[in-house]
């Protein structure tokens, strides 16, 4: 595996090179992006021998090189990007790999539940696909990132408080999953693992991708796509590669040198992540009118609330600080009840504090955020402030608009329901907390200038839906197995697919249904067959 | 984006410090305004500006040590916009403790004294004003509990180690973790 990443080191540097003389270049399948959607399909397509050229818009990263322990701003807005409204916010990552650098990696099936989600018609969001449909694809996703169980001797601090907190209520809570091996417990997760523990796609999917011939360029941005010739030329009645033409053209930028180039795919797989690929698709809606209206729509957020407490004396201290990022435990005790499911927030204070402000009581006119008060309450921050959040399966109103080639904002409209399920969710959390023992603490989600958001605020790492799967194109944007309704050849296999709320975090569920995508693609293009099986037409 | 007060209508200089201070974290171009109304001594005199810097960062986390390295360079920090307000902000705090504090200046006041200070920017002053101290309340907090100019210093005063510290697993886990567990909804951590 080690050599496997040096050669994918070598390589994608090498190939950065090639793009300076490039103009016109052509390949099979091209793929656009590089984290979780991204990766299944460029391995299991080359694998099966397609010739799959590889994009994305961040730079190269070389964890060994590019990681760093630390709390500095620029360096994680190098990779790490947020779209924000006041009453929504985004943040994703770009760079090689996508999120996976710097997630938490918490890989966790949804449950049965996400799945039976209906719409308004009664109808199933997810079509034939269930868990159990799922579930072949959850195990190759797990066993690819070795995802395991926490072991009980590994679980941070704080996940054990908030596990004794909710076993003093009668409630029950779970040890939760992650792609991790040998964690030493440095917390730095989030800015990238220099431990070589973290199993993200850098160790796993990419380097094998580019083993079996993917071609990867870095710093390479689609800025649009265009279909070549008529629509009868896209229509092909064959699924046999070298008899397809190429039916799209690709505008690509180089983002170091500003160069373009254009790439002619006989099919492209959108992988940019639920913004990226609806930003795309945005863009090109000048060449690609028969999209469906869907595009930037249905945003499904899993909707996180928060809650922030100090812990009662007879409880033991918490760390904010020590054991990797996530606190090692999950309660699905108000899942079938109320749609969620409920951990602990663990965090530096770099994320916390550039993302809230908290006071404990409203001192004279103000609320004592800063100066002794709020400097008091900062003492607590690492051993006894709890901060417990939830997620839950939310409707899919989140909405992207297009106000220039590069600026895409966020739009949430807090329905009556959604005022409901913030209330509701709120309560229970601010109850395991009271009925523990525990004072609550105010706080306001800050914007980037330190002042306050909406109060009614949902901010998001997964955001899924934005090029959503369903039945028909008055529905969604691509059917079932990932093709674009109208635009045969195009597939989307990315966060964008997804079509519901969660519960859980999205990136297994992300990959496991780009494997399945992945799989399909195979079965009609590949030159070998895959094992795992295939989901009819619907 | 460069203009002076003069050439500037009021809502384009709210824009302006909008979009400038909405870059901090958003990562966007900074927008630069040169605002230059205000006594050349808050332009040229870096020791006084560094005084009154760390007299600042102490009235928001009165434990710090004003001395501490590096204490006021966030303010400087040109990938932040808030470096082009140094001098207008320090001449605001200035004058705001000369009228609420008769002619005296802020460095020497008490630190509940310097807290009003910063209050009547938020009680008194306009919303640029507002705008600013948010501003400056907010790095100030990034800087000092986050240490973001000094990793392996982290900030000692929340007891947040930095990378000096190689923690032991008995300094990051329970032993006796297991008392502590609720029961589990099923053995793999994923209930179907
Ligand atoms: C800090 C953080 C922590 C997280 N922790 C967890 C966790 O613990 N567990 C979990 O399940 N999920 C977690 N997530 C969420 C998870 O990372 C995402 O759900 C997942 O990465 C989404 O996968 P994706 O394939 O849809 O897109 P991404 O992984 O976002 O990949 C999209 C890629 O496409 C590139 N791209 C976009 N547009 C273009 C274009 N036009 N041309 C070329 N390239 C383009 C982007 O640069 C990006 O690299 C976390 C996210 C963040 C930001
Ligand atoms: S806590 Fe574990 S996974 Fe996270 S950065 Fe440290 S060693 Fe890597």
């Amino acid at each position: 595996m080690q050599s496997n990443t040096l050669l994918g080191k070598l390589h994608f540097q090498e190939i950065h090179h090639k793009t300076t003389t490039m103009q016109t270049r052509r390949t099979e399948v091209l793929i656009i992006g590089s984290g979780f959607g991204a990766a299944a399909p460029a391995l299991r397509l080359s694998e099966a021998g397609v010739k799959v050229l590889m994009i994305e818009k961040g730079p190269n990263i070389i964890p060994e090189k590019d990681f760093k322990m630390t709390s500095d701003p620029k360096y994680f807005l190098q990779y790490l990007k947020t779209t924000k409204s006041p009453q929504f916010d985004m943040m994703y990552a770009e760079g090689l790999g996508g999120g996976s650098p710097f997630y938490e990696m918490v890989s966790l099936r949804a449950p049965s539940m996400a799945f039976d989600q209906r719409d308004k018609h009664n109808k199933l969001f997810w079509g034939n696909i269930t868990r159990s449909v799922m579930d072949p694809y959850y195990d190759l996703a797990e066993k690819m990132l070795h995802v395991e169980q926490i072991a009980e001797d590994e679980i941070p601090k704080t996940g054990v408080v908030f596990s004794y907190m909710m076993k003093r209520l009668g409630y029950s809570c779970d040890r939760a999953r992650y792609a991790v091996q040998g964690c030493v417990g440095s917390g730095y997760c989030i800015s990238g693992c220099t431990f070589g523990a973290k199993q993200s796609l850098l160790v796993n999917y990419l380097p094998q991708a580019l083993a079996s011939g993917t071609e990867i360029l870095t710093d390479i941005e689609a800025s649009f796509i265009k279909p070549i010739g008529f629509a009868a030329d896209r229509n092909t009645e064959t699924d046999e590669m070298s008899q397809i033409p190429y039916r799209y053209e690709v505008l690509c930028k180089n983002r170091k040198t500003n160069e373009e180039f254009t790439v002619e795919a006989k099919c492209i797989i959108m992988g940019g992540g639920t913004v990226g690929t609806a930003a795309l698709l945005m863009r090109s809606r000048e060449y690609l009118s028969f999209l469906s209206d869907h595009v930037g729509k249905n945003i499904a957020f899993n909707g996180s609330v928060k809650t922030i407490g100090l812990l009662a004396e007879d409880l033991p201290d918490a760390d904010m600080v020590t054991g990797r990022t996530h606190p090692g435990m999950i309660s699905y005790q108000f899942l079938e009840t109320n749609g969620i499911t409920i951990s602990a927030v663990k965090s530096h204070p770099i994320h916390v504090v550039s993302a809230a402000r908290f006071w404990e009581k409203e001192t004279n006119d103000r609320p004592g955020d800063w100066g002794e008060a709020g400097d008091q309450l900062m003492k607590l921050y690492r051993n006894r402030m709890f901060i417990l959040y939830a997620l839950g399966l939310t409707p899919p109103l989140g909405k992207l608009h297009l106000r220039s080639n590069s600026v895409i904002e966020p739009e949430l409209e807090i329905t009556e329901e959604l005022r409901h399920y913030y209330k509701s969710t709120k309560e229970i959390l601010n109850s395991i907390l009271t009925r523990n023992g525990c004072k609550l603490v105010n706080f306001a989600m800050l914007n980037g200038e330190g002042e306050d958001m909406e109060k009614i605020h949902f901010g998001t790492t997964h955001m899924i839906g934005s090029a959503r799967m369903a039945r028909n194109i008055g529905e969604g944007v691509i059917d079932y197995n990932g093709e674009v309704f109208n635009y045969p050849g195009i597939f989307i296999s990315d966060g964008a697919a997804v079509p519901t709320s969660l519960a859980v975090n999205s990136s297994l569920t992300i990959l496991a249904n780009a494997e399945r995508i992945a799989s399909s693609l195979v079965h009609r293009f590949g030159r070998k067959t895959h094992s795992l099986p295939i989901l009819s037409s619907h | 984006m460069t203009a002076t007060p003069t050439t500037m209508t009021r809502r384009n200089f709210n824009k302006g410090v909008l979009l400038s201070l909405g870059a901090f974290i958003a990562g966007c171009t900074p927008v630069k305004i040169l605002f230059k109304a205000y006594p050349d001594e808050f332009k040229h005199n870096h020791s006084l500006q560094d005084e009154m810097l760390r007299a600042f960062a102490a009235t928001i986390v009165p434990g710090v040590d004003r001395n501490t390295p590096k204490l006021t360079q966030i303010y400087y920090d040109e990938y932040y916009p808030f470096a082009s307000y140094v001098p207008f902000f320090i001449s605001d705090l200035d004058s705001r403790t000369k009228k609420v504090f008769a002619g005296r200046s802020f460095t020497s006041l008490s630190q509940s004294d310097r807290e009003r200070v910063v209050l009547d920017a938020f009680r008194n002053g306009d919303s640029i004003i507002q705008r600013i101290y948010h501003g400056a309340i907010y790095m100030t907090r990034l800087n000092i509990y986050a240490g973001i100019y000094d990793d392996s210093r982290g900030c000692p005063h929340i007891n947040f180690h930095g990378t000096s510290q190689n923690f032991v697993p008995d300094q990051m886990y329970y032993p006796n973790a297991k008392q502590y567990f609720a029961r589990q909804t099923s053995l793999s951590g994923n209930p179907s």
